[in-house]
Order: C-alpha cells, then sequence, then structure tokens
C-alpha cells in the first residue's frame, strides 16, 4: 500500500520528462503540481544561491563602492534642492 | 528529485558546505592609502611592511589615547563632574555622541575617545549617552554611500533600505536601553563589573592576565604620550597644555583609524569574501558572527554595514539577509574601545575598561533583546522596507529623513528635556 511518504518519494524519484507525463495523464494533478512547483522551487533557491555567490566573489568592486562618493552625495542635494524649488514654484509639476 | 551531483558541483565547486570555492584573491586591487601604495617593496616584503604598519597605527592609536586621558586630567584638574554638569542630561550626551561620530564618520574614533576621557576623569554616567550615540551616528556612513546608487530608482530603493535597517536598528536599540539605563544605570553596572574582574584587584586571574597585558601595553606607549604630556606643558599653562593634548590625541585618532581600516581592507579583503561565501544560506545566527569576524578584521562597523549597501543593490540579497550582518558589525566594533582601554595601568585602567564594557555589553544586550523577541526582530526590517520606498518616490524623504534622524530630533530631545528639568 503506498503512503503519502512512500508518495511523496515516489514523485521526488521521478525524471522531469516522467512527471510531466504522468501531470497529463493523471486525474488528480494537484500532488503533481505541488511537486513540479516544489522543484522549481529548489532550482530557483539555488540559481539565486549562485547568484549571490558570484557577487560576492566581486568583494574587491564592492568594496570600492562602499565608499562614501562624496560628490554623488553633493549631486544628490543639489538635485533634490532644484526638484523641490521647483515643485514650490510649479505645484501642478509631476514629483521624481 | 533533488539536483542530481553534477548540478550541484556546477554550482557551487567541490566544496562540502555549498560554498563555491574562492579563487586566489588579487588583493592589490583593493586601493591602498596612498602613502602605503608608493612603497618601493613587493610580494612577501610588502606584505610584512603594511602588517607592520598596522601594528604601529595600533601603538599610536593606544598612545593617542592615553594621551587624551592624561589631557584630560589635566585640563580639568580634578573638576571633571562640575565641568560637564551640562552633559548631565544623558539627552545633551546622546546627541553629543550622535554629533561627534557625524563629523568624524566614525564610531570608534568616538567610542576610542571616551574611553580616554573616561580614564581621565569623565563621570561614567556622562560617558555613557554619548557611547549610545555614537551607534546611532555611524549610521550616516551607510546612508551616504547609499546616495550613489541615486540614479536607478529601484537600486536606490534597495540600497537605502539597506542602509536604513542599520538606522533602525540603532533607533530601536536606544529606544529601549536608553531609558532603562536612566532609569535603572544597567549598563553601567554590568560595564563595572566586567571591569573589576578584568582589570580589578580582587579578579583572580583573568584580572591578572588582562593587567599584566595592560601593563606591557603601557609600557610601551606611555613613553611616547609622556614625551606629548611633557611637550604641552612645556609650551602652555597646565589647562591649555591639557586641551592641547586633547586636540592633539583626537587628531592622531582620527588619522591612524582610517589607516588601520584601510589597509586591514587590503590585507583581509580575501579573508572578508571567504566569510561573506560561507554565511550564505545559513541563517541569522551565522550572519550575525560572520559580521562581527569580518568587522573586528578590518575594525570598522561602518565598512561592513556599507559593505551591504552595493550587495543589497545588486538585487540579490534581501533585507532579511542583510540584517545580521548589521547586528555583528555593531558588536564587532566594540573590539576597538577595548583595545583602547589598554592604553592604562591601575585604576585608570578600570576605568577606561568599564567605558569599554559599557558599549560591548549595550550591543550584545541590544542583539539579544531584538533578535530573540518575536516582535521586536521584524521591527527594523519594515522601517527600512518603508523609508526605502518613500526615499525611492521622492528624494526629499531622503533629506527629511536624515535632518530628521540626525538634526531635528536631537534638537527636539534637548528642548523636551530642558524644559522638564
Amino acid at each position: 500500500m503506498q503512503t503519502p511518504d512512500n508518495f511523496d518519494a515516489v514523485l521526488q524519484s521521478l525524471s522531469d520528462e516522467e512527471l510531466l507525463d504522468h501531470l497529463s495523464q493523471s486525474e488528480t494533478p494537484e500532488l503533481l503540481q505541488a511537486e513540479v512547483r516544489r522543484r522549481l522551487q529548489v532550482r530557483a533557491d539555488h540559481e539565486l544561491r549562485a547568484q549571490q555567490h558570484a557577487e560576492i566573489s566581486q568583494m574587491v568592486e564592492h568594496l570600492e563602492q562602499s565608499r562614501v562618493d562624496w560628490q554623488a552625495v553633493r549631486e544628490f542635494f543639489r538635485e533634490t534642492l532644484l526638484e523641490f524649488t521647483s515643485r514650490a514654484e510649479d505645484p501642478d509639476q509631476e514629483g521624481h | 528529485m533533488s539536483l542530481d551531483n553534477s548540478t550541484e558541483r556546477k554550482i557551487y565547486g567541490a566544496s562540502t558546505n555549498g560554498a563555491p570555492l574562492p579563487e586566489e584573491q588579487d588583493t592589490t586591487t583593493v586601493q591602498r592609502p596612498g602613502l602605503m601604495a608608493r612603497l618601493p617593496f613587493t610580494g612577501r616584503t610588502r606584505k610584512i611592511v603594511e602588517w607592520l604598519s598596522i601594528v604601529a597605527a595600533v601603538y599610536v592609536l593606544i598612545t593617542a589615547v592615553s594621551v587624551i586621558g592624561s589631557g584630560f586630567g589635566v585640563a580639568t584638574g580634578g573638576q571633571a563632574q562640575e565641568i560637564f554638569a551640562f552633559a548631565h542630561n544623558p539627552v545633551v550626551g546622546l546627541v553629543i555622541g550622535i554629533l561627534a561620530t557625524v563629523l568624524t564618520q566614525s564610531s570608534s574614533t568616538t567610542t576610542s575617545i571616551v574611553v580616554g576621557l573616561v580614564a581621565g576623569g569623565l563621570p561614567l554616567e556622562t560617558a555613557i549617552p554619548i557611547l549610545l550615540g555614537a551607534n546611532v551616528g555611524t549610521t550616516m556612513t551607510s546612508t551616504l554611500v547609499s546616495l550613489g546608487a541615486a540614479g536607478d530608482r529601484n537600486q536606490f530603493r534597495r540600497a537605502f533600505s539597506a542602509a536604513s535597517v542599520h538606522d533602525m536598528y540603532n533607533l530601536l536599540s536606544v529606544a529601549i536601553f536608553f531609558p532603562l539605563e536612566w532609569m535603572f544605570g544597567i549598563l553601567g553596572r554590568v560595564g563595572t563589573w566586567f571591569a573589576e574582574i578584568t582589570t580589578g584587584a580582587d579578579g583572580g586571574i583573568i584580572a591578572t592576565v588582562f593587567t599584566a597585558l595592560g601593563n606591557a601595553v603601557s609600557a610601551v606607549t606611555d613613553p611616547g604620550a609622556d614625551m606629548i604630556e611633557a611637550g604641552a606643558l612645556g609650551v602652555l599653562p597646565s589647562v591649555w597644555a591639557g586641551i592641547a593634548m586633547i586636540i592633539i590625541g583626537v587628531a592622531l585618532i582620527l588619522l591612524v583609524i582610517n589607516f588601520i581600516s584601510n589597509m586591514l581592507k587590503v590585507l583581509l579583503v580575501g579573508n572578508v569574501e571567504k566569510m561573506f561565501h560561507k554565511a550564505i544560506g545559513r541563517g541569522p545566527i551565522s550572519g550575525i558572527f560572520s559580521g562581527l569576524l569580518i568587522t573586528v578584521m578590518v575594525q570598522s562597523s561602518s565598512t561592513t554595514t556599507s559593505l551591504a549597501v552595493p550587495l543589497a543593490a545588486s538585487g540579490k540579497f534581501s533585507l532579511w539577509q542583510i540584517y545580521p550582518f548589521t547586528v555583528g558589525a555593531n558588536i564587532g566594533t566594540t573590539m576597538t574601545a577595548v583595545i583602547a582601554a589598554f592604553a592604562f595601568s591601575g585604576g585608570e585602567a578600570t576605568a577606561a575598561m568599564t567605558a569599554a564594557a559599557v558599549h560591548l555589553f549595550y550591543n550584545i544586550f541590544s542583539a539579544l533583546t531584538i533578535f530573540l523577541i518575536p516582535f521586536l526582530r521584524p521591527l527594523p526590517v519594515r522601517g527600512a522596507t518603508w523609508i526605502g520606498a518613500l526615499g525611492a518616490r521622492n528624494k526629499i524623504y531622503v533629506v527629511a529623513w536624515l535632518a530628521g534622524l540626525f538634526v531635528v530630533l536631537p534638537a527636539l530631545l534637548i528642548g523636551i528635556t530642558a524644559l522638564f528639568s
């Protein structure tokens, strides 16, 4: 007799193609759909993890980017002030 | 069905913990301080010279803290309590800590100075709020770093949110522990207890080891400090000599703290990278310890918290992943004040270690409280998400946030407490 645990193990042992075959033929596809969603989530997690490791591997660049760029700071405040004063003069103007 | 082994190895390499094996890091591409970049050494010799330069800088740091302590004692002539009566209002102390750290862009500088002042006679009750304020002031750096991403709205939202996690966390810590300290003196008591067991006469083996270490350090740094003191006293009347010593000490600390942090970044960038790799996907406790260790390695919480900004801006890291590193950075940065405390011996050492211990335990208690209490833990992330969305919608909210946090709120608090005092 197939228990829920056995059935999960059976589903997980199927290849992607076998799973899609079962899905197209099954009259109660919910469990199969759940397995497909689980696999997609696992793959998305692995891909995100790989991207995170790739970002960390650029540590030197990120260390450089983590310094205060005073020119960017001055530019930020200058633009914000300009935007604020121009909106004060013309209240109908759209913001940001 | 899990991914087969060949796919996992492709993503993660052959290491067993899931982290890819970092390739040999070319540390020379991290920008060195100007003087060090011009040295005519290469390879192993350069590394040795650079490590020796860090040792020399730490020597200067400890000497400078000692000079501040002596200068303060000379300038105040033992009347520190009366002279600093204006700062008896703890809110004033909190604001001083915030503003001093915003100006120096370094909480380590502020806390090292405070350790020296306490050793020189500044009352601990006056110093504690300054130490708490330093935690808030240091959040300015990561916020300024995030402004560099303002060109792209989504990137800026992520960057500003990541920086604001630090703001929100420290505001929450102050909101919890500032009143507790004011009413019950918790941090002062814990700091005093720790100083007694590490430097007190009855502290046992721990105190013996710490005292021996402190005496050894003092023996090396005292000659330099005494020379500066003799020079100042030889030229100026005592009060002005004391003030000159404090100014010289502060200037030296500012100089070397940045140098130490920049050089450690150059030399340890590979280790920093490995720590981040190991921490990914391992949960918040691992993130806290990684943030702590990285900050101890580079001797700068601003480096760790500012590093979170480009990582978050890339879109690959969520605020929940950044958050534990920020908490760890707050704890790691307390090591600088502990190192500074070794500038003293005897009774001064106990006073200095008390101040350093207050800073250490404040950050440990904050981490435990905010992380272990379920309804507190998400607050910094929620607050940062909110302010990040506002800031991305209109930059004026960013300016308002900065002005509010570092100008309006301190002024308001001082005004309110002055009204009621």
